[in-house]
């Protein structure tokens, strides 16, 4: 696979060189002399280019000169359509003073990135990577030549630092992250040079690099400026205690910070709480355009923060107003019509990505019930395929969804890299229409054959032992659309004789139930996950974590080798689940692996289904206005921050015109 | 009135310091902490990873002492004036509540000083002109500016303002400015934003001063003294403001008592629907986060703010009134 992905990144550089022919090629040797942007008369000709906001600086000495900032051999980055212009203020929106909708924007710069469709990763931070045969140790070979936004050289320290003065160090608060520890026992890190860092794990590890690349808070984080942090570390400096260093340190707070350097695109240059955060171009940035461009191409980032619970209402009104230039995330699907009417007055267009969820709501049945008679039923297939099969799914695409999404069962999300193989197509489409079909009266003969039946003459099923069935479906308040599907779903069940309650409750109610076991089915807005690598769990229940499949403490039982939990039961899905992912997650070869992938998925189809999918796959809403360029017309996957988007389209090749 | 204001002054002692002791607990009652809270909102956004931090976050935010350690702590510092840091900002809660301080009393001082000083005279318009057809107006009106909650009309404003303008007037200012230091195109700027907020306020707050107003004028105007006061030839205009008006104001001087909170924390739902940068919305973000230490000063804030509003009006209407003071 990584043979594989390295192939193919080659292969689109070399076809980007080629199209854009010898002349424009940055490994011309003479200065370019008809490019895209002039640089200013008096500045000496350079290789690189640079933007003219920064033209000043470098003609009254205060930056050295784009040649020197850049390395000989920078990372190119293939434009989305066309090269860009330099210029332009983004105005955005994002919801909390922590900025995450921004990180999610311009701190992705992880060891690996993820493609732009999501298909695998490619070279970063690291240039290249290679294990030996167990898959127990590996070495990085880190870029060379990236420079801090200071111009102050990056190299493997930077991630040392974070890791034997921030994880390592006992009287520093900062946990050693997922993926680090393997059964207990922590990686060992060596370094090499001062590019190249050497991994050993207690077991094979081959997923670490992916792993140690999601989102903007695993690698993207943990290379961190050591020369700027070591100021504040008690260990380094006369600081007494970890405060500054942790206030720094947190990606919560990081954003807030204009004199910490990064290694993202664009760098804050203020911050009011509550109101702005105002971003500019980091003249030091590593990479450019296939012609020579330094990136990015926008001058500057201004982020509206809007706290307090109006965050979509104000996307929606700021984005009609034309006040918006390009966001993500936090449309709502009810203010579409809304925003498409008013597109045109409002200099924008609309475009769709993918929400990425498996379904919203997701019912999670909770296999650690505290009532066994419950537990039992869930065990038994016919009663799980009963409760699907009367499910209407197709009319809460039209109401709920405005029939944005699509009907399926609970299966992961189609652009999956294991499901791209033929057999991957043929499991994906087996699991996710597997169970999913409207049919109330095969529902009542399934439940007829469970056992549950009515049996007081109220009209509704009881339990096998006579006493009254009544499922309790905890939901979140704020989860409007879950809300709104469970109504129908309430319909459905009881239309075929089951009565249901809903429960809409606080998230805390439901974390403090769901450890206490008082969850029955949890109705839950489900992000995007993939495979091994983002959100395991959700399809085999290894981590003691609200979304676990079958419940926390079957979770809890696997995160703790069986010290605590609920054990699932011997023979079960559940139980053939854990122990298909124990097996996998260590094997190097990474065909077998995609193929042992699919055979575990194959418990979900034939055991199935194992908890309860509804409607997925909803079109997450993008507003780009029309003098905004370069952003994919399809492709994002939104909901799981895991994936990096928008950041894993590359945002510093984004480029603006001037209307 | 000495011996009186003293009195008053001791009883304030221990109902501040029951006011922190019940502020803390009630930032202890919901289930869970902060840490429980930001591990959701951070896996409801789709970052899976944060779960293992859990214990090193808890350590990190001091949650991991008990309740009665932490409360103890925090008492001294907080009578140091040293609040402690708000746990999702990474900041002091000193420096938050203060940068927010001054532009929550723009907002709250205009609206108030322009509710009062229409709503007075215009009460006593209306009571001194009842069931005239400018009474009748004025009364249809106040039940408008009362029925109508004022973040409904500050969106119908918000509204409007981008029909005509075609700018989002949310917040106190555009963010060009927000981040500039003072000067007078940001008050410009203000003024330009301000308004919103401050009419809708104004339209609930004028219509209440109003009808309160009219209603003990009334009642005065009827009394016995006031019919003697006519009876002995004094002339009307007399007879209204110095014996009826100064009369009727007593309700309203002891509502000031909560007008100290309200000019803290009044048009909550306001503010966050029109996203201001005040005290309210902020305080709203750190209830909803558990943020204990910024939502408890704030909440402690308010508590001492109705404690002096109470003390003050009472000193007011003492000395407004001899009855109170010789009881």
């Amino acid at each position: 696979m990584r043979t594989w992905l390295f192939l193919v990144c080659g292969l689109l550089l070399v076809l980007a060189l080629a199209a854009c022919g010898p002349a424009d090629s940055p490994a011309a040797e003479e200065p370019l002399a008809e490019d895209v942007t002039e640089p200013a008369a008096d500045l000496p000709p350079s290789r690189f280019q640079q933007a003219p906001m920064l033209d000043a600086a470098v003609l009254d000495g205060s930056l050295p000169p784009v040649d020197e900032r850049l390395s000989q051999d920078p990372l190119v980055i293939e434009p989305v359509s066309e090269i860009g212009q330099y210029g332009g203020t983004w105005r955005r929106l994002d919801s909390s003073d922590n900025l995450g909708l921004t990180r999610q924007v311009i701190f992705v710069e992880p060891f690996l990135k993820w493609h732009r469709d999501a298909n695998g990763m490619r070279p970063n931070l690291v240039e290249s990577w290679s294990y030996n045969e167990a898959g127990t140790e590996l070495t990085v070979n880190f870029r060379q030549g990236i420079k801090w936004s200071d111009g102050d050289p990056m190299d493997v320290d930077d991630y040392l630092f974070w890791w034997n003065d921030l994880v390592l160090n006992e009287d520093v608060p900062v946990a050693a992250p997922n993926g680090t520890i393997f059964q207990g026992e922590t990686m060992q890190v060596a370094k090499v040079d001062d590019f190249t860092l050497h991994f050993t794990f207690p077991i094979p590890a081959p997923l670490f690099m992916e792993q140690h690349s999601r989102g903007h808070y695993h690698s993207a984080a943990f290379v961190v400026p050591s020369h700027f942090l070591k100021t504040l570390h008690p260990a380094h400096s006369d600081a007494t205690d970890n405060d500054a260093l942790l206030n720094y340190y947190d990606i919560g707070s990081r954003l807030q910070k204009t004199d910490m350097p990064m290694l993202s695109p664009w760098v804050p240059t203020a911050f009011t709480s509550g109101q702005t955060a105002v971003f500019e171009r980091n003249p030091y940035y590593w990479k450019v355009d296939p012609v020579g461009n330094q990136l990015p191409y926008i001058d500057r980032m201004v982020v509206d923060i809007v706290t307090g619970g109006s965050f979509t209402e104000s996307v929606a009104l700021n984005t009609i107003a034309g006040e918006v230039d390009m966001q993500v995330r936090d449309i709502a699907p009810k203010d579409v019509p809304l925003l498409l009417e008013n597109a045109e007055p409002g200099g924008y267009r609309m475009l769709f990505w993918n929400r990425g969820d498996y379904s919203w709501p997701w019912l999670i049945l909770k296999y650690d019930y505290n009532d066994e008679a419950i537990v039992d039923l869930f065990y038994g297939k016919s009663f799980r395929r009963a409760l699907s099969h009367a499910i209407d799914r197709e009319r809460i695409n039209e109401i709920v969804s405005l029939g944005l999404g699509h009907a399926r069962s609970f299966a992961l999300s189609p652009e999956s890299p294991e499901f791209q193989t033929e057999r991957g197509q043929q499991v994906y489409t087996d699991w996710s229409t597997s169970y999913a079909a409207h049919d109330p009266d095969l529902a009542r003969s399934l439940l007829d054959e469970a056992g549950v039946v009515d049996q007081d003459g109220d009209g509704m099923r009881d339990l096998p032992n006579g006493d009254p069935l009544e499922l309790i479906v905890h939901v979140s308040v704020g989860d409007q659309n879950s809300v709104d599907a469970m109504d129908l779903i309430k319909e459905d069940w009881e239309e075929v004789g089951i009565s249901t309650v809903l429960n809409a409750v606080e998230w805390s109610v439901i974390m403090e139930d769901g450890e206490n076991r008082d969850v029955m089915i949890h109705a839950w807005g489900s992000a995007a996950a993939w495979g091994l690598v983002s959100a395991a769990t959700v399809w085999t229940p290894v981590e003691s974590v609200s979304y676990a499949l079958g419940g926390i403490h079957v979770g809890r039982h696997y995160q703790t080798g069986g010290e605590s939990g609920v054990a699932p039961r011997p023979g079960s899905a559940l139980e053939k689940l854990q122990n298909a992912y124990t097996e996998l997650i260590t094997i190097v070869d990474p065909v077998e692996r995609e193929a042992k992938l699919l055979d575990a998925y194959q418990i979900h189809i034939d055991d199935g289904p194992v908890s309860i999918g509804i409607v997925g796959e909803h079109l997450s809403p993008l507003v780009v206005k029309n003098n905004f360029h370069n952003v994919p017309e399809e492709g994002g996957i939104v909901a799981s921050w895991d994936l990096g988007f928008p950041g894993s389209t590359d945002p510093e090749q984004y480029y603006m015109t001037t209307e | 009135m000495g011996a009186y204001i003293l009195r008053r002054l001791l009883t304030l002692v221990p109902t501040v310091f029951l006011i922190t002791v019940l502020g803390f607990i009630i930032m202890e009652l919901p289930p869970g902490d902060y840490v429980d809270r930001y591990i959701l909102q951070q896996q409801a956004q789709g970052n899976t990873g944060i779960a293992d931090q859990e214990a090193m976050l808890r350590v990190r935010f001091g949650l991991d002492k008990p309740a009665a350690v932490r409360f103890t702590h925090w008492l001294g510092a907080f009578a140091r004036g040293d609040f402690g840091d708000s746990l999702a900002q990474n900041r002091p809660v000193r420096t938050i509540i203060g940068e927010r301080l001054l532009l929550t009393f723009v907002v709250s001082f205009c609206a108030f000083l322009l509710s009062w000083g229409i709503g007075i005279p215009l009460g006593i318009y209306s009571a001194t002109h009842q069931y005239s057809k400018g009474d009748n107006f004025l009364t249809v009106t106040a039940f408008l500016g009362l029925g109508l909650p004022d973040f409904l009309i500050a969106l119908i404003f918000l509204v409007l303002a981008w029909r005509v303008s075609g700018d989002v007037l949310t917040g106190l200012f555009s963010s060009e400015f927000t981040t500039a230091s003072w000067s007078w195109a940001k008050f410009q700027d203000l003024l330009r934003h301000l308004w919103i907020p401050v009419l809708a306020v104004i339209l609930t707050g004028t219509a209440w001063v109003m009808r309160v107003m009219r209603g003990n004028l009334l009642d005065v105007l009827n009394s016995n003294y006031i019919q003697a006061a006519r009876a002995r030839g004094v002339p009307e205009r007399v007879v209204v403001w110095k014996h009826g008006v100064r009369n009727a104001l007593h309700p309203l001087v002891s509502a000031l008592g909560q007008t100290l909170v309200w000019l803290v924390n009044g048009f909550t739902i306001t503010s966050i629907v029109l996203d201001l940068p005040t005290i309210q919305t902020v305080y709203l973000n750190a209830t909803l986060s558990q943020d204990i230490f910024l939502g408890g000063t704030i909440l402690i804030l308010i508590g001492l703010l109705v404690v002096i509003g109470t003390f003050l009006a009472d000193i007011l209407l003492a000395w407004l009134d001899p009855r109170i003071r010789f009881s």
